[in-house]
Formats: structure tokens, C-alpha cells, sequence
């Protein structure tokens, strides 16, 4: 008997597996089943017995006797009649596959051609480079090796008499066809996004870069979903080191299950408990292919449709994709507004409460008047009145959130609207507060990426408290920290406030606007590409460029 | 990731000296020149600059010399035990005793403006935190945010210092040489203005880290260049829209300008408290690198392997020695006798050790370890 | 280690926050915004000794008393009003306070004890002055406490009033909501007549510091229902020493390089009777110190340029105007830098800036002046030069 693998070992099981067509599969998703059956990991590698009814009872044994685990049992008509059993998880597996192209196949085909049927030694291999018409097809001699892909929807064939079994892909499941993704929508540029389906997703990765570079490397995660996934990344432009350093990470994790990215995202990243995310996710497939060609590493995650992306810089988080894709002035334009949203959007409540509690006269005075003035007969302090409509904002916005669709616009309406301009005629909180906190709560909504919107949401809090013991100077003090705070941070080693801390005055062409395309000949360089260059073309300069040279 | 030691590139030199040289005192500069001597105050800015920036070009030479080992190292190995560690100890204690005069000069600066009545403890205490915890990371972060924030000082002190040029009356600035307005006797007074300029000594505790040696003094005497540039120019501005009489009754000429220069219109009516929140931000620099300096000196020293209990260890005593300068005058005195330790610690030691290095090997082969 | 120190930092974060107070923090709506502030001798009745120490001077360094009031708006009348229309009926929008004090600063404090809301200087934007206070105290012992205060902007705008600074602060202005906004407009010389010396707090400094250098501070006067600028107030020894009139102030400003552009009225050469109105658009006086021999002159050469902008007879501009209408421009200048230039030696009060110039240029000569005799005597040659350019829209 050979010698197997250890159990637990992951496995790249990518090669094995195509990205051929999985008809449609019908029936629930089976997702739940692999989860619910994990596998001691304390037992011992069973080699296939030649007895077919031992490995059957073997297999029920492990994966218990669910009931959506099909065991066909099957004959082959040859001059010496072999059993053989199909195994497949109902639901996960094509019943259309198993139908037309293994038991078809069997059947037909071995009485046209029967020369193989002589050859009763080689019977498995025969079976599967002869017979069967599947694009992928295995032999295995373990038991146990057999179990992962059954439930992950392929079909095993075991042989009566054989220490062999073959393993289809079978794949075919119920999934959500591709479609735009709500939470990053474009006026202009492609509208897929990624779905649930790994295969799916690396396939579009594919499509869009035919690089023989490209690199898919698939990584099993979780004790007991195992789920897939896949790293995606250049090979001649990705820094090795960050490559070496995601696999080491993910091969690091020991935890049962992985639901979704947003698991390994934060088992993943350099600082624990860092406020800000320093692994950026998306839904879009074409930020992960721009990443790619960037030289960074994208990991998508089987069963759900948001890919990470890894390094990545503080500032990325507000760009969108779509800043490539409409022309530069208006993309330029884009950006500044949203940095400038990011600012306003951390500091106006604070500045609000310091300026009009210590340094009234830095406000110019008309405004200043007004501002006392509506503030007069307001029942409560002026922090308290930003702190407890910040809360409020965060309220509407979490319950519009959670309450469907169209009924969670209505509460976004009506607690703006209503509530706000109620509050304010019962002279519960002035005028100029509500502007600010509203002026706020839109400024935090136009960043591009949730994630680090939230922490700037959370940061907003403590930095009106600050602003109330210490004014200008408390909000400076708290700016310096956060700055030696972030600068310290590192994403797979690239540090989080770059190009601007430390400066790296090539990338900045792409950073708080984005010049066009043609004057970015080079890849950031914050990411340490291995491969700087991005268009072979010598650099012109701007003045050759305008005078039309 | 991995943790490799850092090493600092020509750019990142410039700008460390940048951060420890532009700090709080300088908004007090033009007065003191003024004060001192007159209309043509910005010219002793200058020879005061060609002074420190041969000292620099020493200083880097001396890298160039010893180029695996700090002050404390090399200069124990120059003049032997004892008075090298007196040595090493008089460099940390220059760097140390700059942080609570800043602090002082900082809080001055908040209470007459921004945070009016704030006790000074709080004043102090909370930015000595915020100066602790900066400190006790590590000194790559350090030298990045230095980068930033000294960049954005830079950039608005400019922006100030150019809208003042709307003002300027040349005839402030004459007669260039005038015997009535000197008053060479108040330089004791005013002698703080030399740790404006003393930021290069920083690099006799850099020679290790720095990436390349070759160019070290180019490095230096560009920074050095450019900090006495940028007060000259800051100190002609001033003088030209003031004239050097307004300017001797200031304590603060660069607020005074700022405010000079304010504009109706913008939303925040104030030029001064912008140039005030990102002057913060130079004081801070400064500090933390003072911090770090006399921190990794002393941790050199004395042999120690992490600096950062060290940090929180000296923490009190910083903040003691601040609470003793209790006013102008006080703090104004302290930064005098810290010139003189600048003086020594910038241009005497540099000028000794390389002297004594020169001696050495023109006495020939003697052995390293050598006599005394 | 390093990071068990990190978590020591937040309770010790907490514990500052927890101890700190407000220090000067006010709400907004507790603050008393000081808009302006006026100083006044005292009433006679009010304080008999007040006026008679001053005179006298002979009490010692008894300081002398003044009073003070400041302008203060109300928020709720000002911002409302926008809501509810023209509900000013209840009143003005500002209340006016006053006291009588020895300095500015216990002068708050005494207005304060009428006041619950926090007096804050920080947007005060006009000083005035009284008359008499400018004549018998002295500018800077009033303005010593805002030159000092870091609140106070070196923009606001200090003026010398012609009679009562109270009544200036208690005047409605036609248009707006209170007299500081209509004043300062009036004081910033946007309305293009160059007769308003424009000064403010910083510009007073360095003119008051400058040897060789005696500042002008801008002059508001209140007649009838309204309030009136023009001419300037000449400071020397830090007391008032005279006024200067529009059209004198004029001359200065042309002389200082201060113009803003004016219009004059010109007799018309061919038709005598008809008047010609042109506006000088710019000038620039060049300043120039000449040694002939031993003696040292000083050469202004004031160089403008002029546009037509009204004929009162039937005809329009025409070529062969041009040179005679130069001359009557150039010497209708000439007259009011002439009447600037002898009222500074009327008195004694070198505003023009003549001395600043000899020293800063001819130190030497400066050390052996001694500029109060010499300035009245002097010598100062000025000579006009205008161009008549700019457009033409009508030919006749």
C-alpha cells in the first residue's frame, strides 16, 4: 500500500478540478452538508479494500447515513459482471452528469467496445481513459481522499474487486447567475461582480488577464468547511515576499469554518486589533484584476462573492473603480471630493464643538451670531447635542439598513426628515447641528469602501470628546497620535499611510487625484512590485507632451 | 513582516535635521535677531548659517570616519573610557534637555492662543503623552511622521510667510548696518536663537543607520542650507513688514505676522491659529526626535537593549524640568545655557573629535586603543 | 513591555480627560460677542475729578478715568430676524454698555458684573476713539490692552471720532442691522473717493514704531442722522494733534502710495464755465533723495494716470484737450499734496515718512538731525506727472 498524505494536510486540489461546464444543478444547495459532517482527525488513513461492500460501510460510517449522500449501486455488463457503486451528495452533484455521461457511459459503451473489458487488471484506468466522458477524472486509492470530494459535490466510483476508485467532476449546484454589485455600483465600467461559486470568480480573474504569469493557487481553509481559496496574483510582478507571507498567514489559521472573507480578513492582518481594515474586500472582479496588475495579491474565497485584496494603503480605500474608467478630469475631480469628504467627514463634528466652545473667533463673526443665536433656549450642551445626534444618525442609518428594501428608505426618510426638522422646530437641538451632523453623515457615505468608513465613524466619537476638553489643541494632540498610530501600521509590509508617509513621489500621480493614463508609466511603487513598469514607453515630458511632440 | 533594521536615505537625513532644527523657538527668531541687531538682523541669520553649516559638513565627515558607530561608540574609542562616556553623556543630555524647554515654549503658545486659562499641567501632560507613545514606537515610524508633519509645517509657515510679502516695505529693512539699533550685549539674552540651527548633531547618533556615507555631508550642509534659508527668508519677511522696531516688541513675530496677514474671507478667519495647529506639529517633531535621540543615546550608553522603558522611565523628570520654568524669562534663560550646550555639542565636539581622529592616524599605526 | 506600556497609556488618557476642566470653554450662546468699543471722556457730572486730573497732571501718576463702551449684538434679534421678517420693532439688534474705568481691562470686568453672558473680545473689530480721549491720554494707553490681548485681530479698524464715540456706537445705519458693518465698510475705502485714510490695529503699530514716522489714524464724524468718514486724524507723541481734511487726506494718500483712485473735477481748458470730471485711476509717488551740494532734497515724483468720465458742456474729449488737461490734472494733484505736505509741517508731524526715508537711506546725515526743527524746513520737491489714458466710450 502507498503512503498517504496526512489527513488534515491542504491539499491543491485546483489542478484536479476544471472550470468545465457544471450544468445546472437542481435541488438545495449542499453547502450545509459538509459542515455538518467533520471528520475526527485522530483516525487512521484507510486504503480502499478490494471488498466493495467493506468500503461502502466504511464511507456510510464516515459520512454517516445522511440521507442526501446517494449510493447507486451499479452493475457492469461485462462477461464477468462487476459492481460498482456511485457515490454523490444529491444536490451538489449534476444528476444530469451522472445520468448521461458515467452511467450512460458505462453501460453503452462497454458492450460496442468490449476490447477493454478483457483486460480485467487495468479495469479502473480503462474505465477512466476510455469510458467515460468527463473533462476531469481521478483515480484514488484512499478511502479517506475520497470523502473531501464527494462532499464538495463530485462523484466516486468504486470498483468491486479494485483498491482503485475514480473520482468525477460532477460538480453542479444551484447559484446565483452574475450580476452588478449593488454595494459598489458604476455609472460607467463592467457590471459583473463576483458570485458565491470560487470557480467562477477565478475564471473572470482569467478572462480578463490571459497572462501566462497569472497564478491561481488554491489553499484549503477551515477544519470542517475546508473551503477554497484561491490566491490570485502575477507571478512576475507580485513581490514574492507578500505572496509567501499570505500563504504563510492563511496556512496559519486553524479554525472550523470559514463562512466568509471577512474571517480570514481579520485572521489575517497585521494588527490584530488595528481600528482600520488593512486588507481591502471587494465584490468587483475588476478591482481585483486592476490589484493583480498593480502586483498585489487578490484571495478569493469560496462562497462568497467578496474577493480580498492584500497590501493595500490607507488612501485606497477611498478610491473607486470607477475613477479608471471615466476620463482623468472628471476621475481627478472624484477623488478630491472624496478625500475631502474623508476630512470632513472625521473632523467636522469635533472642529464644530471646538471651534464654538474655546475659539469662537475663528469663526467669522456673522456666522458666529447666527450660530449663537440659534443655539439659544437649546436645552442641552453643544457636544451633547452633537454626540446624541451622531448616535441618532447611526441609528436610522443601522435600521434602514436591516429593514427591507423600500421600508428601509421610509425610515431613512423619516428619521431624517421628520424627526430631525421636529427636533429642531421643539428647539431640542439648533439648526446649524443638524447641518453639521447631516453634512457629516453624507460626507462619511462617500467612501467607496465600507470597511474604513466605520472606523471613521467610530474614530468621530471620541474626537468630539477630545474636542470638548481640549479644543484646537486636544484635536491636534489626537491628529498626531492617529498619524504615529497609522504610520505605524503595516499591510503585508507595506506601510499603511503610504505614498505620503513615507513619501514615495512617483505613486502620488495616483493617489489623491489620478493623473491619465498615459503619465502613469510605472507601478506604485509603495507595493514593491517586482516588475515597476507598467508602459514600456520612454517618458515624455509634459511639455513635449503639450506642445504635441 | 521581517524586521530588518532601517536604514535612512539621504532624503530621510535632510528631513530628520529639518524636524529637530524647526521647532517652537522659531517663531520667535526674528525677534531676538532684531533685538540684537537691528534692521540687518537676517544677516546675522546668515553668518550665524554659514557658521553651523560648516559644523554640519563636519559632523558628516566625521560618519564618513566612523561609519558603523554612534558619538558614544566612536568617541570612546577616541579619547578613551571615561571622557568618552563623558562625551556620549554630554550629547544625550543636549537632546534631553531641549524636550521640556519645548514643552514650555508649547504650552506658552496654546495658553496665549488656542486654549486660553488651560492649566499648564494639562497643557503639558497631555502632550507629553502623546509625545511618550510616539516615542516608544519604533524609529522608522518616527522618521515618517517627522516626514509629513514637518512638510506640512514647512509648507504653511511658506504660505504665511508669502502672503506677508503683500506688506513688505523694503525701507524696513534699512540701513542694512546701523550702530544705533545693535545691541550686541543682549545676545546672552537672546542666545536661544542657536538651537534653530542645532538640529545636525543629531548625526553624530545616526552613523550606523545611514544607507549611504559617501553622501552623508552633501546631505548635512543641504539641510543645514536649507533651514537657514528658510529662517532668513522668514526673518526678512518679518523685518520688511514691521521694520525691526515693531518687531523688537514682539514675543511672537511669527503669530504677529500671521495675524498681519489675515484674510476676511475664509471660513476659518484666522491665518495665526492655522499657523499655531501645524506649528504644533513642529514642536512635536522636534520633541519626539530629542525623545528618541537622547533615549537611543542613553540606551547606547549603558548598554541597554530595548529603549522603550527608558521612554516611560525618563518621562517624569522631562516633565519635572518643564514645571520649573515657570514663565518667558525663566524658559528664555534655560535656552541660553542650552545654546552654549549646542555650541559644544554642534561645533566644538565635532571640530575636537575630528581633530583628535586627524591626530591619530597622522601619529600612524599607534593602535587603536592607544594612550590616555 | 512596549505594549503593556501602550495599554497603560488609556487609563492614564482617561484620567486627564476625567480631571480636566473647561477652562475658558463657553457655549456659544453664553458669550457676549464685543463688536466694537468706543472710549469717551467722562460726563462731567458722572466724575468731576476725572477731567480736572488730566489738565492738571499734578495728582502724581494718578491715571485718569475714561469711559468705555462696548457694542454688543444680539444674537437672538440678529439671527431671528431673518425668520421672522422685520421683527425689529422690540428695538435694535445690539445693546450699547458703558462704564467708566482706569483701564480696558477693569473696564470689561465692571461691564461684566452687568452682563451674565462672558464678554469676548475676539471678534472685535473697531476701536474708537473719542476726540478729547486721543488728545489728552493718549492713543496707546487705550490700545495698549488690544495690542497685547491675542484675541484681538491686528485687522480690526481704529478710528478717531470727531465729538462722542458712544453716539457712533448707538447709530442705526440706513441699511443693515448695526453701525460696526456700515462703519467698517466706510473705514476699508471701498467706496473709491481715497479720502478715508485706511488704517487698521497692525497698521497703527508699525507706523507708531517706524522713527521718522508719525501715523494717521482715519477719522469718523457723526452729523445729523449720519455717520460720516473722510480726512484723518495725525497722532504724534501718541496724542492727536490735528485733522486733516478730505481732500488733505487725499494728498497724503497720494504721497504714501495709499490712493485708491478718486474722481476730480477739472475746469475745462477751451470752455471756460464747463467743467471736466476725470478720474484718476492710480498713482505712484516715487520718492527720491537728492544731495545737491550740502543740502539734501527730496524729490516725490508722483506719476498717475487719468480716464474723462463726465463733460458738463456740450462737447467731448478731443485730441487737442489733451495736453492742457494734463497740466490742470497734474496741478490740481500737486495742490493737495502741497496742502498734505504743509499741514504735517502745520503740525509738526512728519506723516509723509520723509524722515523714515533719510534714515534708512542716508543714515549718516539722520545721526546729525534733529528731525522735529529740520522737518519744517526741509526741502521737498513735488512734481506731478498724469497721463490721460483709459477708455472712451463717447466722442461727443
Amino acid at each position: 500500500m502507498k503512503k498517504r498524505r496526512g489527513f488534515r494536510q491542504p491539499k491543491p486540489v485546483s489542478r484536479t478540478r476544471g472550470q468545465g461546464k457544471t450544468g445546472q444543478g437542481a435541488g438545495q444547495v449542499a453547502r450545509t452538508c459538509a459542515r455538518e459532517k467533520g471528520m475526527s482527525p485522530a483516525q487512521e488513513n484507510a486504503g480502499l479494500s478490494p471488498d466493495l461492500q467493506e468500503n461502502v460501510e466504511y464511507l456510510k460510517e464516515k459520512i454517516g447515513r445522511s440521507d442526501d449522500v446517494v449510493f447507486r449501486e451499479y452493475t457492469l455488463e461485462l462477461p464477468d459482471p462487476v459492481a460498482i457503486v456511485v457515490v454523490f451528495v444529491d444536490g451538489l452533484a449534476s444528476k444530469e452528469i451522472i445520468n448521461e455521461y458515467i452511467l450512460q457511459s458505462l453501460t453503452f459503451k462497454g458492450e460496442l467496445k468490449s476490447e477493454w473489458t478483457r483486460d480485467k487488471k487495468n479495469l479502473v484506468r480503462h474505465i477512466k481513459d476510455k469510458v467515460l466522458n468527463i473533462n476531469e477524472v481521478r483515480v484514488l486509492s484512499s478511502l479517506d481522499e475520497l470523502i473531501t470530494p464527494i462532499l464538495s459535490g463530485e462523484a466516486a466510483i468504486l470498483f468491486d474487486g479494485y483498491e482503485e476508485a475514480l473520482v468525477c467532476n460532477t460538480r453542479g449546484w444551484a447559484y446565483r447567475s452574475i450580476d452588478e454589485p449593488e454595494t459598489e455600483a458604476v455609472i460607467r465600467g463592467p457590471r459583473v461582480g463576483f458570485t458565491e461559486t470560487l470557480r467562477f470568480n477565478t475564471a473572470q480573474v482569467r478572462r480578463w488577464i490571459r497572462d501566462p504569469d497569472l497564478r491561481v493557487k488554491v489553499v484549503r481553509v477551515g477544519r470542517r468547511t475546508k473551503s477554497d481559496v484561491a490566491l490570485v496574483y502575477l507571478e512576475s510582478v507580485a513581490n514574492p515576499q507578500v505572496v509567501e507571507e499570505v500563504e504563510r498567514r492563511l496556512g496559519k489559521i486553524d479554525i472550523d469554518g470559514v463562512m466568509e472573507s471577512s474571517i480570514l480578513q481579520e485572521m489575517i492582518e497585521d494588527r490584530k486589533l488595528s481600528l482600520f481594515p488593512t486588507i481591502q474586500s471587494t465584490e468587483r472582479a475588476d478591482r481585483v484584476v486592476a490589484a493583480v496588475l498593480e502586483g498585489k495579491v487578490g484571495i478569493i474565497t469560496d462562497n462568497t462573492p467578496f474577493a480580498l485584496i492584500v497590501p493595500v494603503t490607507f488612501w485606497e480605500f477611498y478610491y473607486a473603480a470607477e475613477d479608471y474608467y471615466h476620463r482623468w478630469p472628471m476621475a481627478f475631480l472624484l477623488r478630491l471630493v472624496r478625500f475631502s469628504s474623508f476630512f470632513f467627514s472625521l473632523y467636522l463634528p469635533s472642529l464644530y464643538v471646538a471651534l464654538s466652545f474655546y475659539n469662537p473667533e475663528l469663526i467669522p463673526f456673522p456666522l458666529a451670531v447666527q450660530l449663537a443665536g440659534s443655539r439659544e433656549g437649546v436645552p442641552f450642551p453643544l457636544f451633547l447635542e452633537v454626540l446624541l445626534m451622531e448616535l441618532a444618525i447611526e441609528i436610522i442609518r443601522e435600521a434602514s439598513a436591516r429593514l427591507p428594501g423600500p421600508l428601509g428608505q421610509t425610515i431613512g426618510i423619516v428619521g431624517g426628515f421628520i424627526l430631525g426638522d421636529a427636533a429642531v422646530r421643539a428647539g431640542l437641538i439648533s439648526p446649524l447641528t443638524t447641518v453639521v451632523v447631516a453634512l457629516t453623515a453624507i460626507c462619511s457615505f462617500t467612501s467607496p469602501n465600507f470597511g474604513v468608513a466605520i472606523s471613521i465613524r467610530i474614530l468621530r466619537f471620541p474626537l468630539v470628546i477630545v474636542a470638548l476638553v481640549g479644543g484646537l489643541y486636544g484635536l491636534a494632540l489626537a491628529t498626531f497620535a492617529l498619524l504615529v498610530y497609522t504610520a505605524g501600521i503595516r499591510s503585508f509590509g507595506v506601510p499603511f499611510l503610504s505614498p505620503f508617509v513615507p513619501l514615495q513621489p512617483e505613486d502620488i500621480k495616483d493617489s489623491l487625484g489620478r493623473v491619465p493614463f498615459w503619465a502613469m508609466l510605472n507601478r506604485p511603487r509603495s507595493y514593491k512590485p517586482l516588475d515597476t513598469k507598467r508602459q514600456k514607453t520612454k517618458a515624455r515630458h509634459w511639455w513635449e507632451r503639450l506642445l504635441g511632440r | 513582516m521581517s524586521k530588518t533594521t532601517m536604514f535612512l536615505s539621504s532624503r530621510q537625513i535632510i528631513l530628520l535635521i529639518l524636524g529637530l532644527s524647526i521647532g517652537g523657538g522659531n517663531l520667535l527668531l526674528p525677534g531676538r535677531v532684531a533685538r540684537v541687531f537691528g534692521t540687518g538682523g537676517w544677516i546675522l541669520v546668515l553668518a550665524a548659517g554659514l557658521i553651523f553649516i560648516f559644523a554640519a559638513w563636519i559632523c558628516a565627515c566625521l560618519g564618513r570616519i566612523f561609519p558603523g558607530e554612534t558619538v558614544v561608540e566612536f568617541s570612546r574609542r577616541l579619547l578613551g573610557r571615561p571622557l568618552g562616556f563623558l562625551t556620549g553623556l554630554v550629547v544625550v543630555l543636549f537632546f534631553l534637555l531641549y524636550i521640556p524647554v519645548e514643552i514650555r515654549i508649547l504650552q506658552e503658545l496654546v495658553n496665549i492662543s488656542i486654549l486660553r486659562r488651560a492649566p499648564s499641567w494639562f497643557v503639558s501632560s497631555t502632550f507629553f503623552l502623546v509625545l511618550a507613545y510616539a516615542t516608544a514606537t519604533d524609529f522608522e515610524t518616527l522618521a515618517q511622521v517627522n516626514e509629513v508633519l514637518i512638510e506640512i509645517t514647512l509648507i504653511v509657515g511658506l504660505m504665511v510667510t508669502l502672503f506677508g510679502w503683500r506688506f513688505f516695505d523694503p525701507s524696513h529693512l534699512q540701513p542694512v548696518f546701523s550702530v544705533e539699533e545693535m545691541n550686541l550685549a543682549k545676545f546672552w539674552e537672546e542666545a536661544g536663537m542657536i538651537l534653530g540651527f542645532t538640529g545636525y548633531p543629531l548625526l553624530l547618533l545616526v552613523f550606523p543607520f545611514v544607507r549611504r556615507h559617501r553622501s552623508l555631508p552633501r546631505a548635512a550642509v543641504f539641510a543645514v542650507t536649507l533651514v537657514v534659508l528658510t529662517y532668513a527668508f522668514f526673518t526678512i519677511t518679518t523685518l520688511g513688514v514691521f521694520g525691526w522696531n515693531e518687531v523688537a516688541g514682539q514675543a511672537w513675530p511669527g503669530l504677529e505676522l500671521a495675524k498681519a496677514v489675515n484674510f476676511e474671507v475664509v471660513i476659518l478667519e484666522r491665518l495665526d491659529m492655522i499657523l499655531i495647529v501645524s506649528w504644533l506639529g513642529a514642536i512635536f517633531t522636534t520633541c519626539f526626535l530629542a525623545y528618541h535621540f537622547a533615549v537611543s543615546g542613553l540606551s547606547r550608553l549603558f548598554n541597554l537593549r530595548s529603549h522603550s522603558p527608558l521612554v516611560w522611565g525618563l518621562a517624569p523628570v522631562i516633565y519635572y524640568l518643564s514645571t520649573i520654568l515657570t514663565n518667558y524669562f525663566a524658559w528664555n534663560k534655560w535656552l541660553s545655557y542650552l545654546s552654549v550646550l549646542a555650541v559644544f555639542v554642534g561645533v566644538v565636539l565635532p571640530v575636537f573629535l575630528l581633530f583628535v581622529a586627524g591626530l591619530r592616524r597622522w601619529l600612524g599605526s599607534s593602535g587603536d586603543t592607544g594612550e590616555d | 513591555m512596549r505594549k503593556k506600556c501602550r495599554y497603560f497609556l488609556f487609563p492614564l488618557f482617561l484620567l486627564v480627560v476625567m480631571a480636566a476642566g473647561c477652562w475658558e470653554g463657553r457655549e456659544i450662546n453664553e458669550r457676549a460677542f464685543v463688536f466694537a468699543v468706543a472710549f469717551d471722556l467722562p460726563e462731567d457730572e458722572e466724575s468731576e475729578e476725572g477731567a480736572g486730573s488730566v489738565k492738571g497732571g499734578n495728582g502724581g501718576e494718578e491715571l485718569s478715568k475714561f469711559t468705555m463702551s462696548i457694542q454688543v449684538p444680539d444674537p437672538s434679534r440678529m439671527a431671528g430676524s431673518r425668520e421672522q421678517g422685520q421683527g425689529g420693532d422690540s428695538g435694535k439688534p445690539f445693546i450699547v454698555l458703558s462704564t467708566t474705568a482706569r483701564t480696558v481691562l477693569s473696564g470689561l470686568q465692571q461691564l461684566q458684573r452687568e452682563l451674565d453672558r462672558t464678554l469676548f473680545l475676539g471678534h472685535s473689530r473697531l476701536i474708537l476713539i473719542g476726540e478729547k480721549v486721543a488728545r489728552e491720554y493718549g492713543v496707546d494707553r487705550i490700545l495698549d490692552y488690544f495690542q497685547r490681548n491675542f484675541q484681538i485681530q491686528r485687522v480690526a479698524r481704529v478710528a478717531i471720532v470727531e465729538g462722542k464715540a458712544r453716539e457712533i456706537l448707538e447709530h442705526m445705519p440706513p441699511i443693515g442691522q448695526e453701525p460696526t458693518t456700515a462703519l467698517l465698510n466706510l473705514l476699508s475705502g471701498t467706496g473709491g473717493t481715497s479720502q478715508v485714510y485706511v488704517s487698521d490695529l497692525g497698521k497703527y503699530m508699525v507706523e507708531n514704531s517706524n522713527i521718522g514716522l508719525e501715523p494717521v489714524l482715519p477719522r469718523v464724524k457723526k452729523s445729523g442722522d449720519l455717520i460720516l468718514t473722510g480726512g484723518a486724524a495725525v497722532i504724534r507723541h501718541n496724542r492727536l494733534t490735528g485733522w486733516l481734511t478730505p481732500f488733505e487726506t487725499r494728498g497724503l494718500n497720494i504721497l504714501r502710495n495709499e490712493f485708491v483712485g478718486s474722481d476730480y473735477e477739472v475746469e475745462c481748458p477751451f470752455h471756460p464755465g464747463d467743467n471736466i470730471n476725470v478720474a484718476v485711476v492710480k498713482t505712484n509717488a516715487h520718492h527720491r533723495l537728492v544731495r545737491e551740494g550740502k543740502t539734501l532734497t527730496l524729490k516725490i515724483l508722483v506719476r498717475g494716470v487719468f480716464e474723462t468720465t463726465e463733460f458738463t458742456g456740450e462737447h467731448g474729449p478731443e485730441e487737442e484737450l489733451s495736453e492742457e488737461l494734463t497740466q490742470r490734472v497734474a496741478a490740481e494733484i500737486l495742490n493737495e499734496t502741497r496742502a498734505a505736505l504743509e499741514k504735517a509741517r502745520e503740525l509738526k508731524a512728519d506723516i509723509i515718512g520723509i524722515g523714515k526715508k533719510i534714515r534708512a537711506e542716508q543714515n549718516k546725515v539722520w545721526q546729525g538731525m534733529d528731525w522735529e526743527e529740520e522737518f519744517l524746513t526741509f526741502p521737498v520737491e513735488i512734481e506731478v506727472k498724469m497721463e490721460w489714458a483709459q477708455t472712451i466710450r463717447r466722442l461727443a
